[in-house]
């Protein structure tokens, strides 16, 4: 029996504590659907300082100017351009052909899923506010754990955020910590049992898909284990009251409700932070809502939209292509300054987290914000708006570069010219994932976006 | 209502099977050595390649895929199924129990809510066309935390709750005596099979530590706790573990009795056997097909069947697309969340009433000139009399537009549009794929942007703007079939109401299907459907969906049999859907494992 001190004495040493000398580089996926209004998103080529910003989508972005790097000329790959849904939204992370089917799935793992099994041995966390699309789940997340395995995004913030406490919502104060401890004994105890059952599992004649199967359960058993350690420590790693009781007060029913978009999903924020921030995770995707029929109906914050994102996109009233709506581009222009204030709070949280040797957690995370599209109403997948920010030096921040060998023009863009998979591959590198090529495209890094 | 890009998408997913490999992470990375500090551009050039499919040559024991699935023809081509040899298709040895099955198999277990712990569990996705695909659920690292929270809870809630301590605690003498015969007889329950000694032993060692351990005072209470949250994250219990018997014969490898009792009632009842199916593993009453159609006769007859029936059709029917859909609201004031519960309930009712009150299978579900209506169905129906807030049966006239679930509220404003209009393409390509199981490919991925050149003036019909939309010469290569079987329910609008007109002009829902050399002719939904209730394909389509669902996985040139004789008996007035659960339990595949040891793959 593994009960007693070894387990006790590293109770104090919690995730804030645990950091060594050396950053832990975490990655960060802020992924937004239905493309934007490209005429009055990014800034031009060339540096970036906040002006550059003034009265474009990314505007609220623009104290971060000097911190991000936005490559021109990404294009997805495999496909090449003028795309549809699947190929946006399954290769944001994957870079990997979409399988045989309307539904059909990424074949291929994502970059995310990647980096948590590389550098935690854990799975990602992988959350996304507001409704989904009933029809094709693979709209309804971004993230694969293995080719063709899509990985569940977690709408609730709550469910979400329990299981990151692993002692539910009101984790226990700290006087409670004797009680806390007597738990963790207890966990060890059945843990130690369920531990020796699957070793005995591992002995039967086994097809090489069952044995990983039950190899993957026995591992989440190790994990929760080894974690237990840390946990007694994550009081000082909660959300606050305020967002506790807006949590808990979510009609759990409606948590992918239109209405509550923006409730949830600024929940959302202050998780993906809390996570990064706490170790729970070192690799998050924050998917701004599904792709298609999931996509928000624009109607808070000033905005009142009659129409889903999706649609709008296209300039039309409905997914059928059915009557144009007046004046969509300037409701797309309020939805990217929407969404793009939303992903500065995301910054600002990151950036809130002093990590020592001057560095924020911002710093030391490469966030990268991906999009299905580039103009929502071609729905192409060519000329990607891509950001990324902080990416530990990684990267020539305060700058609009062009990437080698292409084009900033969708027209000038050909089938199988796509790069995405080099710039995942340059983003895996410098979380601390060496990669010589990802996905079966061209290999190596887009070096030009290195510093 | 789910809106979609391109329409079609909703259709059958053209599911895969998940390679079972990551291919991504085959070398461990040396993250240190690589510090994230390190400013200086890193050469990569020996690093691993990663991402792209999974490894897909050599035998990786999976389960079939969908790509394994023989074409309806093949099913219809055999007259005589028991001239085919029987097969057995491979399925895992290690199948977890969906989240569905965890619940009532605990609910059983316990005799407790699980409702109150399992709300905050993971969503899991169904990956085979709707159903889950059993061989590829695994464990994640967020599910295992809330099993063990669920588990902790639930041991908890037995020891409060009297009732459900002595469903749990055969016995009343707090003495070792009494927690052996907890640990056998609960064990026996919670496996679905007895313990071996030396798992005995050690939940004997577990059981006497609980005192110190929980310090509740009560040593024998903590105790039975303790075994209860422990065999709750057990590996036997959250997995179904079929180890087979090493006894190999002409189709393979035979599973146990007690693997033969959890096949039956998870396949049947989606929980974990009961007292009486244990005994009759015990006694050797399933080690013959013979003996498993008796026991499986009980099963089908009880009233736990229901759900599993219910659950078949309503992701047969993609009922999950109802749920959560809206509609205009101008247009529509009374598409409410109530309205939408309504329509759910009468599918349900509906299906249990022709099935399992009835008898009857297919046909019935098509034809049956019933429904059940609320008030608010009533509205929607347009039926005259008095309705209150509960269903009741509603018969059908034969001049009455409806009869059958083709014809209902449930399917006919799921598959529409999501905003004002029906939607010919989500209920032709619904009808051809899963009714028909018809090879209809997705569409190219610009069509949506694809226009003929000449433009269309308003108004007109929903017909009128996809047979313009589809008529390029591109399009009709699908949209020959997609779109009569679509215009074939234009007599229903997006909500399910009935209607003769649209935009003022006449509703048109005639058409002309040509369907395996045959050409139905026919106007409107109900007539449509009673034809299609009759087609051999549907009858083949229908035993295919059902065998998918039960067992979890693609269906095989294995199955031929049993779908032959399905299609077979779908074909009769007689034959019941507890007729097919029955046959799906008499094939070979049924009490087999598929070759002698599947571990051998690729040694």
């Amino acid at each position: 029996m593994a009960v007693g001190l070894p387990l006790l004495e590293s109770v104090g040493a919690g995730p804030l504590h645990a950091q060594s000398a050396a950053p832990r580089m975490r990655f960060l996926s802020f992924h937004c659907s239905s493309g934007v209004n490209d005429r009055t998103f990014r800034p031009a080529i060339g540096p970036l300082s906040a002006e550059a910003f003034t009265g474009l989508g990314v505007e609220p972005l623009a104290p971060y100017a000097e911190r991000m790097l936005i490559p021109r000329g990404i294009h997805g790959y495999p496909v090449g351009t003028w795309t549809g849904h699947s190929q946006g939204t399954g290769q944001a992370l994957t870079a990997a052909r979409i399988t045989r089917g309307g539904g059909g799935l990424a074949d291929g793992a994502s970059i995310d899923q990647i980096i948590a099994q590389e550098l935690t041995g854990r799975e990602a966390l992988v959350l996304k506010p507001g409704g989904r699309d009933l029809g094709v789940p693979m709209f309804n997340s971004i993230s694969y754990s293995a080719p063709r395995q899509l990985f569940a995004a977690e709408s609730d913030p709550l469910r979400a955020y329990r299981a990151m406490m692993g002692f539910g919502p009101s984790a226990a104060p700290q006087d409670q910590t004797q009680a806390m401890e007597a738990v963790l004994r207890k966990r060890q105890s059945v843990l130690d049992l369920v531990s020796q059952e699957f070793a005995e599992l591992q002995t039967i004649d086994l097809s090489r898909a069952d044995r990983l199967k039950l190899d993957q359960h026995a591992q989440l058993i190790r994990d929760i284990e080894l974690r237990m350690t840390g946990n007694v420590d994550l009081v000082s790693c909660t959300l606050g009251s305020e967002e506790l009781s807006l949590m808990e007060g979510l009609d759990r029913g409606r948590v992918e409700a239109n209405e509550n978009f923006p409730a949830v999903a600024r929940l959302h924020v202050q998780i993906t932070a809390l996570a990064l921030a706490c170790g729970y995770s070192r690799s998050a995707v924050l998917q701004w809502g599904a792709a298609v029929a999931g996509s928000p109906m624009y109607q808070w914050d000033g905005m009142s939209h009659n129409f889903r994102h999706h649609p709008l996109s296209h300039g039309t009233t409905d997914d059928f292509n059915e009557e144009a709506v007046v004046g969509f581009r300037d409701m797309l222009y309020e939805i990217d300054r929407w969404n793009m204030t939303e992903f500065r709070k995301l910054l600002d949280l990151l950036d809130g987290y002093d990590e020592g040797e001057g560095r924020t957690l911002l710093d030391n995370t490469v966030t990268l914000y991906t999009n299905e599209f580039s103009d929502g109403q071609g729905h192409t997948t060519g000329v990607l708006p891509v950001i990324i920010v902080g990416g530990g030096g990684y990267f020539k921040l305060g700058q609009s570069i062009l990437a080698n060998g292409s084009t900033a023009a969708v027209a000038g863009v050909g089938r199988g010219q796509g790069n995405s998979n080099r710039l995942l591959c340059t983003v895996l590198n410098a979380v601390g994932v060496p990669t010589s090529r990802f996905s079966d495209g061209a290999p190596g890094e887009l070096t030009e976006l290195r510093a | 209502m789910t809106k979609l890009q391109t329409p079609i998408c909703i259709a059958a997913l053209s599911m895969c099977f998940a390679a079972c490999v990551d291919p991504g992470v085959d070398e461990p990375a040396d993250s240190e050595a690589m510090g994230p500090q390190s400013v200086v551009p890193v050469d990569v050039s020996g690093a691993p390649e990663r991402g792209g499919p999974g490894a897909t040559t050599g035998d990786d024991g999976r389960e079939p895929s969908l790509e394994d699935s023989p074409n309806i023809a093949r099913i219809l081509a055999i007259t005589d199924p028991d001239s085919v040899a029987d097969g057995v298709a491979r399925t895992h040895r290690f199948r977890r129990l969906d989240l569905d099955e965890y619940e009532r198999s605990v609910g059983d277990l316990l005799g407790v809510d699980v409702g109150a712990v399992s709300s905050s569990f993971p969503e899991e996705l169904p990956t085979l066309e709707g159903y889950f695909a059993r061989g590829d659920l695994r464990a994640t690292d967020r599910l295992m935390v809330e099993l063990q929270q669920a588990a902790e809870k639930l041991a908890e809630q037995v020891v409060n709750d009297p009732t459900s301590y002595s469903r749990v605690v055969p016995c009343v003498s707090a003495d070792p005596a009494c927690r052996d015969e907890l640990i056998r007889a609960f064990g026996l329950r919670a496996y679905r099979r007895p313990l071996a000694e030396v798992e005995i032993g050690r939940y004997q060692l577990l059981f006497d530590q609980a005192a110190e351990l929980l310090a509740s005072g009560d040593a024998f209470r903590d105790g039975v706790r303790l075994v209860v949250e422990t065999m709750l994250q057990s590996p036997n219990f959250l997995y179904r573990v079929e180890r087979g018997t090493g006894v190999i014969d002409d189709f393979g490898e035979r599973i146990s009795d007690y693997e033969a009792a959890s096949r039956l009632s998870f396949m049947l009842w989606g929980s974990t056997p009961d007292d009486t199916l244990l005994a009759a593993a015990a006694s050797g009453e399933l080690s013959t097909p013979e003996g498993v159609a008796t026991v499986a006769r009980r099963l089908v007859l009880d009233p736990a069947i229901a759900v599993r029936v219910n659950d078949y059709h309503a992701r047969w029917l993609q009922l999950s697309a109802l749920s959560a859909g809206s509609k205009d609201a101008v247009l529509f004031p009374e598409y409410t969340a109530e309205l939408v519960g309504s329509m759910l309930e009468e599918t349900r009712r509906f299906v249990e009433e022709a099935t399992l009150v009835g008898n009857g299978s297919l046909n019935a579900l098509l034809t049956a000139p019933y429904g059940f209506a609320d008030a608010r169905l009533a509205s929607v129906y347009d039926l005259d009399g008095d309705f209150g807030p509960e269903l009741e049966r509603v018969e059908f006239g034969a001049d009455d537009p409806r009869a059958g679930l083709l014809t209902q509220a449930g399917f006919l404003a799921g598959h529409s549009s999501a905003s004002n209009r029906t939607s010919p393409i989500l209920r032709g390509v619904f009808v051809l794929r899963r009714l028909l199981c018809q090879d209809i490919p997705d569409p190219p991925p610009n069509a949506q942007s694809m226009e003929p050149e000449e433009s269309l003036t308003p108004p007109f019909t929903t017909r009128e703007f996809f047979e313009w939309k589809t008529s390029m010469a591109e399009c009709r290569s699908c949209h020959f079939q997609i779109n009569p079987t679509g215009f074939a329910f234009e007599d229903f609008d997006a909500i399910g109401r009935y209607r003769t007109e649209e935009e003022g002009e006449a509703i048109n829902a005639n058409g002309l299907l040509s369907l395996g050399g045959a050409t139905l002719e026919f106007e409107g939904g109900k007539e449509f459907a009673a034809q299609i209730a009759e087609r051999p394909e549907a009858h083949a389509c229908y035993a295919q969906h059902w065998l998918r669902y039960l067992w979890g996985r693609a269906d095989t040139d294995d199955d031929l049999r049993t779908l032959a004789t399905i299609r077979q008996g779908l074909s009769r007035s007689d034959y019941g859907v507890r007729d097919l659960l029955i046959d799906i339990t008499q094939s070979a595949a049924f009490l087999h494992l598929a070759a002698p040891t599947l571990a051998s793959d690729g040694e």
